[in-house]
């Protein structure tokens, strides 16, 4: 039987403010200036730009590449443009196709939590670093406190499955989750 | 033992990283277990479900940003050029 060690610290978001923050005053004015010069408002401007974050955070651990801010407003762009071509079929820039923000509906967000309750925190925090941010299971392992790779691999695949058998018992399906 | 070997080859599946052998063989063991079928439905709901909780958590944590930004009186040159571009 694998034992999880315990976690020491809670454990640290996978991303730092400092770097988002960064990030953020580099690729923002361009966004804005995009959406400006398309009849869009600030708000929308806020709100695509975020948008296209979260998709480049979902990727990307740290922002490393050589221009992660061409790379933001590259998908803040597309966003825009499925947002506003006719069936957002006119995009002028080729992204991978999951790139598909713009079609998430608002969130049913304590139906979310209730489901996500029963993971446990330690559970979530090991799926969120394993699952969202390319990190390398002996990275993950040693920011949350596994003995290695493997037992932190091991604990992952036990979250996975008590978390499907949730989604399987109360029969949760894709809409439960939205609103 | 049987159910860790199929988490793990469920997530191979949902996530394409199968060899077209092992996903022949996957796909046919797919045609005759009812159970197996349930599991990779529901294992693609959680990484659906973790998707989206993510992505609320991301979003949250760049609302707390951008206020911060937007008031912070050492981001004021920054934060009034961004405003000028809608002027």
């Amino acid at each position: 039987m694998e034992r999880q060690t315990m976690v020491k610290a809670h454990a640290p978001a996978h991303v730092d403010d400092h770097s988002v923050e960064e990030l953020y005053e580099q690729a923002f004015p361009a966004v804005a200036r995009f959406v400006r010069k398309r009849g869009g408002s600030f708000d929308e401007a806020r709100d695509i730009f975020h948008d296209a974050l979260v998709i480049y955070f979902e990727r990307n651990n740290t922002p490393a590449d050589s221009a992660p801010e061409a790379y933001v407003v590259g998908i803040a762009k597309h966003l825009w443009f499925r947002k506003f071509s006719q069936r957002g079929r006119a995009t002028s820039i080729e992204m991978e196709k999951d790139v598909a923000i713009d079609t998430a509906p608002s969130v049913n967000t304590g139906y979310l939590f209730q489901v996500i309750r029963l993971t446990g925190r330690k559970c979530l925090e090991l799926l969120q670093a394993f699952y969202f941010g390319g990190r390398r299971a002996d990275s993950i392992a040693r920011s949350l406190g596994y003995s290695n790779a493997h037992s932190a691999t091991v604990q992952k695949y036990k979250c996975l499955e008590k978390i499907r058998d949730a989604v399987k018992t109360k029969s949760v399906s894709y809409d439960d989750f939205l609103e | 033992m049987t159910s860790w070997n199929d988490l793990v080859l469920i997530e191979k599946y949902l996530t394409e990283r199968m060899s077209p052998a092992d996903r022949m063989a996957f796909e046919t063991r797919l045609v005759t277990d009812p159970e197996l079928r349930l599991n990779v439905d529901a294992q693609g709901k959680v990484y659906e479900l973790l998707r989206i909780y993510n992505r609320e958590k991301m979003g949250r944590r760049l609302d707390a940003i951008h206020a911060r930004i937007f008031s912070d009186p050492a981001k004021r040159i920054f934060a009034d050029s961004v405003r000028r571009i809608f002027e």
